[in-house]
């Protein structure tokens, strides 16, 4: 039973760590309780279906096609999340206001609200995938069922609960802070990202490495350890990376810097009013 | 704005060269049977580029997966994965079956070559 725990664990973890942070830097949007759910269950459908086909998806791109999938679903999730950071940064003035006002959500915000509902499906589909196809193999081995079933919910459970824990964690900033801490955070995960992307790809010997190994803290903090892959999910942290990896992650991390900083603000002071009548207050 | 940072993140890769990448110099072949690997030690050469082909002849699906190798790849039942690995420097590097770890582990030395 826990072995099965603690893989369930370990890839729900992810799943929440991610959607924690998306659900606090979101605050205030309408109905994103919602959309994330939506998001969610996009995600389990998306899961069976890339198991059902995972042969053919491995087969694929000359036998390089799991690492590929990787690669461009981190991608897309790495655009939309900094698409969404964007639009926040724009609109994170009002929001604040919004919030400080009434205290719930009620800002409107169609674009990024669907975009959210991607960003969690995708999310869910990257270890969703894992979970259906260890769940399927534990039961075909021969796992008790009521073993794997208990396994399952208490390592679900768990992981689930850590996103519950840094969520509220991160609305207690006060309001004031809370999209300014938030950006920053998804622009690490956003970087983080790319460069797990870069490594997919270079596994699939699309990009070298430049320097195989440009550190090693496997024995200072171990991407096994749950800190280590806490500090992977959310900061991108690795504990061998490549030069390509270090390299595409600080570049993405300068770009976006820049992108927030210029976009952000210069649409802030043009188009105050703009942003204002945009929300209907 | 979305085709912005398209280009932004496309740009992070295409600029860079893809040169460089060694051809593959080696073939070897770790079989997965009863959820443990076969052989569990294998030795390679350093600084070539090799192909790891991984046969499952198992019925269940098994995830190959090297915190040292920085890969992982979910290779089906009564099918097979291919992952390329390196050049490596010399070492010992160490993998698992994520879904059956307590039996699936293997390790995989890169040895110099005597010229």
């Amino acid at each position: 039973m826990f072995s099965i725990a603690i893989v369930i664990f370990r890839e729900m973890f992810e799943i929440a760590l991610i959607v924690g942070v998306l659900m606090a830097a979101t605050r205030g949007l309408r109905k994103r309780g919602q959309w994330v759910m939506v998001g969610v269950l996009g995600g389990i459908a998306g899961s069976v279906l890339i198991a059902f086909f995972a042969d053919r998806i491995s087969q694929a791109a000359e036998g390089m096609g799991q690492e590929m999938l990787n690669a461009i679903i981190l991608l897309i999730t790495a655009i939309l999340i900094g698409w969404t950071v964007l639009w926040m940064s724009r609109h994170g003035r009002e929001l604040t206001q919004h919030l400080k006002r009434v205290g719930h959500s009620v800002v409107k915000g169609e674009k990024p609200i669907h975009t959210l509902a991607v960003v969690v499906a995708l999310t869910v589909l990257r270890e969703g995938t894992e979970i259906v196809m260890f769940t399927y193999s534990a039961f075909v081995t021969g796992g008790r069922p009521l073993d794997l079933i208990l396994g399952f919910l208490f390592g679900a459970f768990t992981g689930g609960a850590v996103g519950v824990i840094l969520y509220y964690g991160l609305i207690k900033i006060p309001i004031k802070h809370i999209f300014n801490v938030t950006s920053w955070l998804l622009m690490f995960l956003v970087a983080g990202m790319v460069s797990q992307a870069a490594g997919y790809l270079t596994a699939a010997g699309k990009l070298p490495e430049l320097i195989p190994t440009m550190w090693d803290t496997s024995k200072l903090l171990s991407e096994d350890s749950l800190l280590g892959e806490f500090l992977q999910v959310l900061l991108g942290y690795a504990q061998r990376p490549s030069g390509m990896q270090v390299l595409v992650y600080a570049a993405t991390l300068a770009a976006f810097g820049c992108l927030v900083k210029f976009y952000g603000e210069t649409v802030k002071q043009q188009g105050g009013t703009k942003c204002i009548s945009s929300t209907n207050w | 704005m979305i085709r912005l940072i398209w280009s932004i993140v496309l740009g992070t890769f295409f600029w860079l060269p893809t040169i460089c990448m060694a051809a593959v110099q080696g073939e070897y072949t770790i079989v997965i049977k009863d959820h443990k690997f076969e052989p569990e030690q294998l030795t390679i050469p350093a600084n070539q580029k090799v192909k790891l082909v991984i046969d499952n002849q198992d019925s269940t699906p098994e995830e190959f997966e090297s915190h040292d190798l920085k890969r992982e790849k979910i290779i089906q039942g009564n099918s097979q994965g291919t992952v390329m690995v390196g050049p490596l420097t010399p070492g010992a590097y160490h993998f698992v079956g994520e879904f059956h770890e307590d039996t699936a582990k293997g390790v995989m030395i890169v040895e110099q070559k005597e010229e």
